[in-house]
């Protein structure tokens, strides 16, 4: 329709734009003043001064303090009707397990959320924790951060009756004495995976296995594992460093030999390696233990697992450092369902549901009740792949990867950052 | 030779021949768009697992599988009803605030009115992931964190939809004059009578329009949703397929996918008609004169 | 308001308090997150996890961190600059590969399809409607090794083994991004091309011009506004888009600058990836407020 002049809308000048802005910029930080004061501006939850984090290694343990305002959950209560919300790596319990345990306790549904770096995990912590019930993957290099930031709750263990027995000895608690905010889930090392039909290099005869990443004749077919301290270990113990470095020269060198690499190489990285065995992208893999049984379930038509390898550096020829290390649990502070969470812990320290689990998992939980002839005769376990299977005196032979230094830790970070691109 | 070369030439240089060229390429350009969805929902009917290879037609995906179909498979069903909740809700938000919005510009004049308007689209236009990045911040650091989740998805995706709404009503409100809201209020009608009894009819058509945009929108939805969502409790269709796709992509997944393509041509169908009857009324309403209000 | 007043019996504050809810909407979701982003660039750092906390009174804001990024993007050598200008590069090629894909279809919808139009207009509109996860979704398994793809090239004879398009190529990325953006530029020139007088173009025939003059001498120099439109409403959201390139390549030499954002965010360099965010904002003005105000100056031609 025809519109009289007058009632046109006026073009927007150049004048009335500053004027607007400048109206927008003391308002808005005006409603945000407002906000700070009566909204929670705080990212550290349970306050209290500065609490400083201690780095815990073998040499120098550490006992996670317990704070009135953080206690553990009363003794003998009723378990709650759920939903148990789990958060961890993908496909870390068995499905079936988790419906087994969810039948055993009247029904309770269980969700699992899942996190694909434990930085992305300690992220998420920081601003969803109380969303979840139980943590399944908790590095040893997280759990201090977890603790002193008050973003865990202590356990309580008359609920943990079937942990004592089983537990072996030989883990170590140096990260939480006393075991009062964590309990390990599965343990294992890691490696170097590899299709044998398609490579013929003998990787357990080479001076350094870790050269095979940076080897030019599987460019575009080497993967490397996704997470800033899993990616840089490859990188320092290649080196001959620590994989707890924290020099910033020798992290500025490690850094230049990952470019290096991530340009020639075109790595991936991912912790999907199972699922990639279809379509062929990888044919060197770092990788973790349990993946190798995995891989079973996910061999594509022609490929056989006897065509898998592996091979954990300490147990090659030239006995090259290695990681091995073990997975906790942890209860959020705040979760709504702690005494769902400790019988799940309970449930799957259980002989016989940590079996059921493992038959799927392939990450083997420190358990006595569990030796590699069972694993193996009743089919677990592929007999070519026997030797992935870790045994407690395999574990002073690898090195493991402690807690950094928080500035430490965000140079990590930065250069897992510049390495992959973000992707 | 020359006599055919030229006859060529006339052929392809014909003014009024239809335009061949264009036509292929217009041709080309639909089965692009379309034939990959039509292969992902076909692999959706898929009775193997592989997602290359068609192994024969079967519902497996769709329900009969015992743990991973899409009814069976309690996360991908959460998925689904949390999209559609999502949605609906958006779209009750939006829609109104929208519309209510697009009267005001249209009929108000004022500085204060064309900021604004100049803030709305400016929404329209920002990348997603900087309102997302500023939502998730805004929500973690500044807000309780009870509303995060769910209702922070709701609140912020409606945000951003509202700018569709506005488009669209202000685009009909441009060809609707002021003469039948003053007739009706002429006649007696109160300011919120005429609104209501004249100019709500007349931009029905705009309000459908409107609805079925935001709702495929909103159903589509990734970036904001995804920012503001942490456990698997607000995951919604988009979310699940591209987390999925990057770990290991279900079979189910096309069958899941397939779901938000019928949902969205249902709710944009019917929304068609709706608009279709509403215009058809309309034609009529527009000679004719309001009386007995 | 018996009093006869020039424009209808509406008392003043009715139309204004139609834009209340939206308006509250907008301060409180788009305005304020922004502040809140400058907030966290420029915040504390938190001593056990080194995350940022925002510090919302600007006189005690600490500007360390977002100079550590501004250096970052002037070095040449680092990923923030590297991933900057790639994504510069893809935008700009994808953008332009979108106007010569979108240009002809919408001209041919518009003057062209005669009956059928209605089939053509549902056909390029459904990709509106379509999710775009599953569109990509659908190209990530055409493009595997043994997906159809590569098995009519194949057959065809045009390559003689499986070429790996997911594995961190540039032209599958950028082919994309094509695909999910195409429908966006098509619908700001298919409005103008439609709105085209048709005795505009006969008259220009009548005068002795061809098909081609007529389309360089008229309808190009008539749809410039709609060109720019459809320029910026794609390029300006394809600068922040970062999930088309992880499900389709997610490699270090593919990285987009919404990757780097988006990472950042979700370990605990939160205060970097503000930084990140103000710096494309602050970029990506310039072409929004030329588009907004031209957009506006369009309006008002078309009201007249």
């Amino acid at each position: 329709m025809l519109q009289h002049p007058k009632d046109r809308p006026n073009p927007l000048s150049r004048r009335e734009f500053l004027k607007r802005t400048a109206a927008a910029g003391i308002a808005i930080p005006s409603l945000a003043a407002i906000l700070a004061a009566c909204g929670n501006s705080s990212s550290t939850p349970g306050g209290g001064g500065e609490p400083t984090l201690k780095l815990a290694s073998p040499d120098n343990p550490v006992t996670l303090a317990l704070t009135a305002d953080n206690p553990a959950i009363a003794d003998g209560l009723a378990s709650e009707s759920g939903p148990l919300k789990i958060f961890g790596y993908s496909d870390y319990i068995w499905k079936k397990v988790r419906n087994q345990f969810g039948d055993s306790f009247g029904g309770v549904p269980v969700e699992y959320t899942v996190f694909d770096t434990p930085d992305e995990m300690v992220s998420k912590m920081q601003t969803n924790g109380p969303d979840f019930d139980l943590l399944v993957t908790v590095t040893l290099d997280n759990i201090g951060k977890l603790a002193t930031g008050g973003l865990i709750q202590p356990l309580n263990h008359t609920y943990l009756d079937n942990v004592g027995a089983e537990l072996w000895s030989a883990i170590p608690d140096y990260y939480d004495v006393g075991r009062q905010y964590s309990i390990p889930y599965v343990v294992f090392t890691t490696g170097i995976a590899w299709r044998n039909d398609l490579i013929s290099t003998d990787i357990g005869a080479m001076d350094n296995p870790y050269d095979i990443y940076w080897d030019e004749t599987y460019k575009g077919q080497a993967h490397l594992l996704n997470g800033s301290r899993d990616m840089l270990a490859v990188g320092l113990l290649r080196n001959g460093y620590s994989p707890n470095e924290d020099d910033p020269a020798i992290m500025e060198k490690v850094k230049q030999d990952m470019l290096a690499g991530a340009e020639t190489m075109g790595w991936k990285f991912d912790h999907v390696d199972y699922t990639e065995l279809s379509s062929s992208t990888w044919q060197v893999h770092n990788t973790w233990s349990g993946q190798m049984v995995y891989y079973q379930y996910y061999l594509p038509k022609g490929l056989d697992i006897t065509s898998l390898s592996y091979l954990w550096p300490p147990q090659g020829a030239a006995a090259k450092p290695g990681l091995v290390s073990h997975d906790l649990f942890a209860i959020p502070k705040g979760a709504q369902n702690p005494v769902l969470a400790h019988q799940m812990i309970n449930f799957l320290y259980d002989p016989a549901n940590a079996l059921t689990n493992y038959t799927y998992e392939g990450y083997q939980p420190p358990m006595n009740s569990l030796d590699v002839d069972t694993a193996v005769s009743k089919g677990y376990l592929p007999e070519s792949l026997n030797y992935t299977f870790i045994t407690q005196d395999m574990l002073p032979l690898g090195v493991t990867q402690l807690e950094l230094a928080p500035a430490v830790n965000q140079l990590y970070q930065q250069i897992y950052q510049e390495v992959t691109g973000g992707a | 030779m020359s006599a055919s070369a030229s006859s060529l030439r006339a052929w392809i240089m014909n003014p009024w021949a239809k335009a061949r060229f264009l036509w292929a390429i217009a041709v080309a350009y639909v089965l692009w768009t379309l034939l990959p969805v039509v292969v992902a929902v076909a692999f959706s009917f898929n009775a193997g697992k592989a997602q290359t290879t068609w192994q024969g037609f079967s519902l497996t995906r769709w329900y009969a599988d015992d743990v991973n179909s899409v009814w069976q498979n309690t996360e991908l069903r959460s998925a689904l009803f949390q999209s559609l909740k999502l949605s609906g809700l958006v779209v009750a938000i939006a829609v109104p605030f929208g519309v209510s919005f697009a009267l005001a510009l249209d009929r108000w004049r004022g500085r204060t009115a064309a900021s604004v308007n100049f803030v709305m689209l400016f929404s329209f236009i920002t990348p997603e992931i900087a309102i997302g990045v500023g939502l998730f911040l805004l929500f973690t650091q500044a807000i309780q964190p009870a509303l995060q989740g769910f209702t922070a998805q709701v609140f912020g995706l409606s945000m951003y939809e509202m700018a569709y709404a506005v488009i669209i009503v202000r685009a009909r409100l441009l060809s609707v004059g002021r003469e039948y809201e003053e007739a009706a209020m002429d006649l007696g009608a109160s300011p919120a009578g005429a609104l209501r009894r004249v100019l709500l009819p007349m931009l029905s058509p705009a309000i459908f329009a409107s609805v079925a945009i935001v709702f495929a929108a909103a159903i589509d939805n990734f970036v904001i949703s995804q920012r503001m969502c942490a456990s698997a409790q607000c995951q919604t269709i988009p979310i699940l397929i591209y987390s999925s796709a990057r770990r290991s992509p279900l079979p189910s997944l096309n069958a899941l996918a397939s779901i938000t393509l019928f949902a969205s041509t249902l709710v944009i169908g019917l929304a068609a008609l709706a608009y279709k009857r509403a215009s058809g009324r309309e034609g009529k309403k527009a000679t004719a004169v309001p009386v007995g209000l | 308001m018996l009093k006869a007043e020039p424009r209808g019996w509406f008392p003043r504050w009715f139309w204004p308090s139609f834009a209340g809810p939206a308006s509250i909407w907008l301060l409180l979701f788009f305005l304020l997150p922004f502040y809140v982003i400058l907030a966290v660039a420029f915040g504390r750092l938190d001593q056990v996890f080194l995350t940022a906390e925002p510090v919302y009174n600007p006189l005690q804001w600490n500007t360390g961190p977002f100079r550590d990024v501004l250096g970052q993007l002037s070095d040449s050598r680092s990923i923030a600059q590297l991933t900057f200008v790639r994504t510069l590069g893809y935008v700009g090629i994808a953008t332009s590969l979108c106007l010569v894909i979108g240009y002809p279809v919408a001209y041919f919808i518009a003057r062209h399809a005669g009956r059928a139009k209605t089939f053509f207009l549902v056909a390029f509109v459904a990709p509106f409607w379509i999710s775009y996860m599953m569109r990509m979704f659908a190209w990530v398994n055409l493009l595997q090794p043994d997906g159809y793809v590569n098995r009519i090239l194949t057959a065809l004879h045009l390559q003689s083994s499986p070429r790996l398009f997911l594995n961190g190529k540039a032209s599958t990325v950028v082919m994309g991004l094509v695909y999910g953006y195409v429908p966006y530029m098509i619908l700001p020139l298919y409005g103008m091309l439609d709105r085209i007088n048709r005795s505009t173009l006969e008259a220009a025939r009548d005068l002795g011009a061809g098909q081609v003059k007529t389309f360089f001498r008229v309808t190009l120099p008539l749809s410039r506004q709609a060109i720019l439109a459809g320029c910026v409403i794609v390029a300006l959201p394809m600068f922040g888009d970062y999930f088309t390139q992880t499900l389709l390549a997610s490699t270090r030499q593919t990285a987009m600058f919404g990757n780097l954002i988006v990472s950042s965010i979700e370990s605990s360099l939160v205060n970097q990836g503000a930084s990140l965010v103000i710096v494309m904002l602050a970029l990506l003005m310039i072409p929004m407020i030329y588009y907004l105000r031209s957009t506006k100056a369009a309006q008002e031609m078309a009201d007249r």
